[in-house]
């Protein structure tokens, strides 16, 4: 089995589906394909357990596209990823995933501050 | 009416009735963080329930020689550090759509869980459980505020998630994940719709279980939560550094052994041997037309 995430004009995620293995045909054409041209979007495959560019499953499969994709993701031809969650912030390219200029700590309970460009703990 | 039209209506019926079961994706699951929640479930077995303790839905009269979509929806992202998860995604057979599954909160992005057909259980250390749809769900759990509070569990197609508690390290527990709901709608009874379950910090602490159901476990210190079982909707549990993917959704029909479907281009799916007075067919995977003969 595989996944496929349909984009819409901005190559935004609008939907996800499990859907048939891409090694195979349907009526002839291409997964993404066939199942482009019944939503009238692009379609493009995703691998499930593909995270941070990195592939999870025991299948043995390679790390395909960067990340699984969800809804709101975008895609640049090379992978998904989420909406940037703040200005400051930048796209990591091995990974896909959007990284702070400061890392936060590794201990207890916080939220990033942009003004400040700082990680603010929880009281 | 004519000899060849008594005949051909005694062989064709105009309409004849089916029940279904639709399950949606189920969501993922927060980065150090909540389970979540089931994907929506719809039932129209008689004596069977729907989410959120709600009674078997109404079964759909339809017509022979009629295409009806059907599309399986796929599991939410699980959240990592700065990115909240995502919902899972809707299923549909005709007119029936269940909703994906919510979210788990995040630390450090969404900290309460995301409303879905079930919710999905809030962060650590504090946040509220999102909301079920209304016969599709039940809501995620709620964190108290504190440190040392384990992560909530999701919503299952039955029972809500469980909150997380703690207070210290060695005692913070995460929230179960809600239990799903059994049909017999193949002919065997399966439970499906299972909430993901909380994560927690602590060495000695314990995370939340899956919800029965597919729901995924909930981990500990530096371990990626569980996936949600494929076929059943259920949430991704809640982990570190990445919380579970939620599990795809299915959709099971059950009509007259008189009459056979065919499955489309597009979908994946079997239909089983007549028994019982039915056949039925289980879509596992894709997007595309059935219909009847």
């Amino acid at each position: 089995m595989a996944y496929y995430a349909f984009l819409d004009e901005n190559n935004v995620v609008t939907e996800v589906i499990k859907g048939i293995d891409e090694t195979e045909l349907i009526e002839g054409l291409d997964t993404e394909t066939w199942y482009g041209n019944l939503r009238g979007q692009v379609c493009k495959r995703t691998s499930y357990w593909t995270k941070g560019g990195v592939h999870y499953g025991d299948d043995g499969s390679p790390a395909f596209r960067k990340n699984y994709a969800g809804i709101g993701y975008n895609f640049d031809g090379i992978g998904f990823f989420a909406p940037q969650p703040y200005p400051s912030w930048n796209l990591d390219p091995d990974t896909y995933y959007w990284m702070p200029p400061v890392p936060m700590p590794t201990e207890g309970d916080w939220y990033w501050d942009e003004e400040t460009l700082s990680w603010i703990q929880y009281e | 009416m004519s000899l060849i039209g008594i005949i051909a209506s005694q062989n064709y019926p105009r309409s004849f009735t089916v029940d279904y079961l639709v399950i949606a994706g189920g969501g993922g699951a927060g980065f150090i963080g909540g389970g979540g929640g089931a994907g929506g479930y719809r039932c129209s077995v008689s004596g069977e329930n729907s989410g959120g303790g709600s009674s078997a839905e109404s079964s759909l009269t339809l017509a022979p020689s009629t295409n009806y979509t059907v599309t399986i929806g796929g599991g939410g992202t699980g959240g990592v550090s700065g990115t909240g998860a995502t919902t899972g995604v809707d299923s549909v057979f005709s007119t029936i759509t269940s909703s994906g599954g919510g979210t788990g909160g995040s630390a450090g992005a969404t900290f309460n869980g995301g409303n879905g057909g079930s919710g999905g259980g809030a962060k650590r250390d504090g946040g509220t459980g999102g909301t079920g749809t209304a016969n599709q769900g039940t809501n995620g759990g709620t964190t108290p505020n504190g440190d040392f509070r384990g992560a909530s569990g999701g919503g299952g197609a039955s029972t809500a998630g469980g909150g997380g508690t703690g207070g210290n390290a060695n005692n913070e527990t995460g929230g179960n994940g809600g239990n799903g709901i059994a049909s017999s709608i193949t002919g065997s009874s399966v439970t499906r719709g299972g909430g993901g379950g909380g994560y927690v910090e602590g060495a000695n602490a314990t995370p939340g279980t899956g919800g029965s159901g597919g729901g995924g476990n909930g981990q500990k210190q530096s371990n990626s939560g569980s996936a949600g079982t494929v076929n059943t909707g259920g949430g991704g549990g809640g982990g570190n550094p990445s919380g579970g993917n939620g599990g795809s959704g299915v959709v099971i029909l059950r009509y007259p052994s008189s009459i056979t479907i065919t499955i489309g281009a597009g979908l994946t799916g079997t239909e089983s041997a007549a028994s019982g007075g039915y056949k039925r067919a289980t879509i596992t995977a894709g997007s595309g037309n059935v219909s009847w003969s």
